[in-house]
């Protein structure tokens, strides 16, 4: 079994370095094009967060009506984490030709995923993502959360 | 500033009056009241108990609510409900905040019996034989400290006297009632006084034909001409609970199984002699309820559990201090004949009137639910007061603080608890009514409070409410939204009491579907 693994594992180093790499400048112009989508996808997932899923948070006796809110924005931002880096990942392997040219799944997460750039995507759609969250629970609907994040 | 005047006679009076308070509370009476009690029994549970009402709804008066209050969405602005609890003084004088007397002292030893209220023993032998024709040996030496223990033929001698002699005593509870009721007589204004008594006992019965008689000849003798503008208002009650049979009293003493002769005797004598009332009330219960475990000829162990024929009765005062103009010389008679008590058969101006009333005692219920169960130990821990978004926006930022309101917020608690307690028990006998004003098993203290708060009724059509289980959250929820400009001073309290109204008011019209 151990054998049977470590083949497997040197057919994959031996694949990833069999195939050509993808050249920095198309990750680049990859990052760039993406860059304002993934921010679109945050804001998205900020406004639908906090016009439908926050209000339901409704007081109960005692609470700390901010903290609760917070934990719910918490939960939705580690949901925003995996959705944008799975889309990332599935994007980049299955849709996006980087010049022309479909590279294999092992190759992308290598040479596009496992990158700076991508981990900016990523902050990215969590800025944008908090920054409406902030903004709208902060200033639309006037609910008992609304200093939960910015505090004035 | 127009006033309007009750007297409250004896026990049931007082009770009634009572009634009359938690209403005002919940903003079912718009002028400014003027109360009087009136009983021989001058240590009475019943009387004593809404005094210390009385004494606790005038701290909540006084706090300062706001004044045209506005609020501001979206650039638009919208006005708000103006202050709606607590907003009836009573008893204040002028803008001060003290009150005048609401408790009518008798001057005379409780030990007095009533053979020394009409000096038997120096009257002439003729009267003497004359007045045993009417009193037994034992109405004679019975002392009339704990009251007239179902004699009204004792009352009625009694205390037109006791009431006369201090009737002209500026320092008086009666003697100021007058006065003002003369201040506004020869101000023109009009002027309207509702009495509360039973007609089936000793001190209510005396003392419902002897009022009119009273402030007539006060007014009168001020030689002025316009007393001819005063009317009069009675709520009679006629049987309506029950109590234990008394044992080893010496005496005279109450008897529940003699009140439906008494009340007969009494409305027949009232039917011959016309007590001067325009507007006459009859109320009461088909089924009499046991209201007291104890038996008790009076004194502070007459507390009787409060009953829905009291409230009833205060809302005759209302009706009839609504009611548009009428003669001197006009009599109307008013009662229900059902076998419901809805809202639909309280008394009430129209059926708009009908749903307003809901409206505002179903708020109140809620707004004293809220705050008893839920709101008043979590108000008075600062640390989450802070972190509440409205305490943020319209306290600290406005530089106030309930912090320091801890009086205040005990003396609301208190009051909630009371007005709780009243409704619970003023709905113990209509347990098994069908359409029920309220969920009276959720009134009860206890558990569930939160799931509770939305379903303290049911819609107006009796329908199940919009928000069974989450009374709470939608009440807070509003109350976040709220952030009102308004004009004039506030106090904390005033303000805390009228955002969280606001909030309950919005809440009821939504879950009940009440407007």
């Amino acid at each position: 079994m151990k054998e049977v693994m470590s083949n497997q594992v040197v057919f994959i180093l031996q694949a990833t370095s069999g195939q050509s790499r993808i050249a920095p400048i198309l990750v680049d112009r990859w990052f760039s094009e993406l860059a304002p989508w993934i921010a679109v996808l945050g804001a998205s997932l900020g406004l639908l967060v906090a016009l439908v899923w926050l209000p339901r948070v409704l007081p109960i006796p005692h609470a700390d009506d901010a903290r609760r809110a917070r934990r719910r924005v918490l939960a939705a931002l580690c949901f925003v984490v995996i959705l944008s880096a799975g889309s990332l990942l599935l994007y980049a392997s299955l849709v996006y030709s980087f010049n022309n040219r479909i590279y294999p799944f092992a190759v992308v997460f290598a040479d596009v995923f496992m990158t700076l750039k991508t981990f900016t995507l990523i902050l990215i759609a969590i800025s944008s993502f908090l920054a409406v969250v902030a903004l709208c629970s902060r200033f639309v609907g006037r609910r008992s959360y609304r200093y939960m994040l910015i505090r004035w | 500033m127009v006033k309007n005047y009750i007297i409250a006679i004896g026990g049931s009076g007082s009770r009634c009056l009572a009634a009359t308070v938690y209403l005002s509370a919940a903003g079912l009476f718009d002028n400014h009241l003027h109360v009087t009690i009136i009983d021989p029994d001058q240590t009475n549970g019943n009387a004593e108990q809404t005094r210390k009402l009385i004494s606790s709804y005038h701290a909540l008066n006084l706090c300062e609510q706001p004044a045209r209050p506005r609020d501001r969405r979206f650039f638009a602005r919208r006005s708000l409900a103006d202050p709606a609890i607590f907003r009836p003084s009573i008893n204040r004088k002028g803008e001060t905040g003290d009150q005048y007397g609401y408790f009518w002292q008798d001057p005379n030893s409780p030990d007095r019996t009533f053979g020394d209220s009409v000096e038997f023993v120096n009257a002439p032998k003729p009267i003497k034989n004359f007045a045993k024709l009417f009193y037994e040996r034992e109405d004679l030496e019975m002392p009339l400290g704990k009251g007239y223990r179902g004699r009204p033929n004792v009352g009625a001698v009694t205390l037109i006297s006791d009431l006369r002699r201090t009737v002209g005593n500026p320092h008086s509870a009666l003697g100021q009632m007058m006065g003002s009721i003369r201040a506004d007589v020869q101000a023109e204004r009009p002027v309207r006084v509702f009495v509360y008594g039973s007609v089936f006992g000793g001190t209510g019965a005396a003392g419902i034909p002897s009022v009119p008689r009273l402030a007539q000849d006060s007014i009168a003798e001020s030689n002025t001409t316009h007393h001819e503008k005063m009317r009069f208002g009675v709520a009679m009650l006629t049987p309506y609970f029950t109590f234990p049979a008394g044992t080893a009293v010496a005496g005279p003493a109450p008897n529940s199984s003699l009140q439906q002769v008494a009340t007969q005797a009494a409305l027949l004598h009232y039917g011959h002699n016309d007590p001067g009332y325009q507007h006459v009330y009859v109320i009461g219960a088909p089924e009499m309820a046991p209201t007291n475990k104890n038996y008790s000829i009076g004194g502070e162990s007459q507390e009787n559990d409060p009953h829905y024929v009291e409230m009833v009765a205060s809302m005759g005062a209302r009706d009839f201090f609504m009611k548009g103009e009428f003669s001197r010389n006009q009599r109307f008679m008013h009662y229900v004949d059902g076998d419901h008590v809805g809202w639909r058969t309280l008394p009430c101006q129209s059926e708009q009137d009908q749903k307003e009333v809901k409206r505002k005692v179903v708020a109140f219920a809620t707004f004293c639910f809220v705050y008893k169960h839920l709101l008043h130990d979590a108000v008075s821990d600062g640390d989450w007061l802070r972190r509440q978004a409205w305490y943020a926006d319209n306290f600290i930022r406005r530089g106030y603080t309930l912090e320091t309101s801890t009086d205040a917020l005990n003396s609301l608690n208190q009051f909630c608890d009371g007005f709780l307690r009243w409704l619970e028990k003023v709905g113990a006998p209509l347990a098994e009514d069908s359409k029920p004003l309220f969920n009276w098993s959720a009134l009860a203290p206890g558990q569930r409070a939160e799931t509770l708060t939305g379903q303290l009724s049911a819609t107006l059509s009796s329908g199940d409410p919009k928000y069974p289980k989450t009374g709470y959250g939608h009440i807070m929820d509003r109350l976040s939204r709220l952030t009102p400009t308004y004009d004039g001073d506030v106090s904390p309290m005033g303000l805390f009491i009228y955002l969280l109204y606001q909030a309950v008011g919005e809440f009821c019209d939504d879950n009940y579907a009440l407007d």
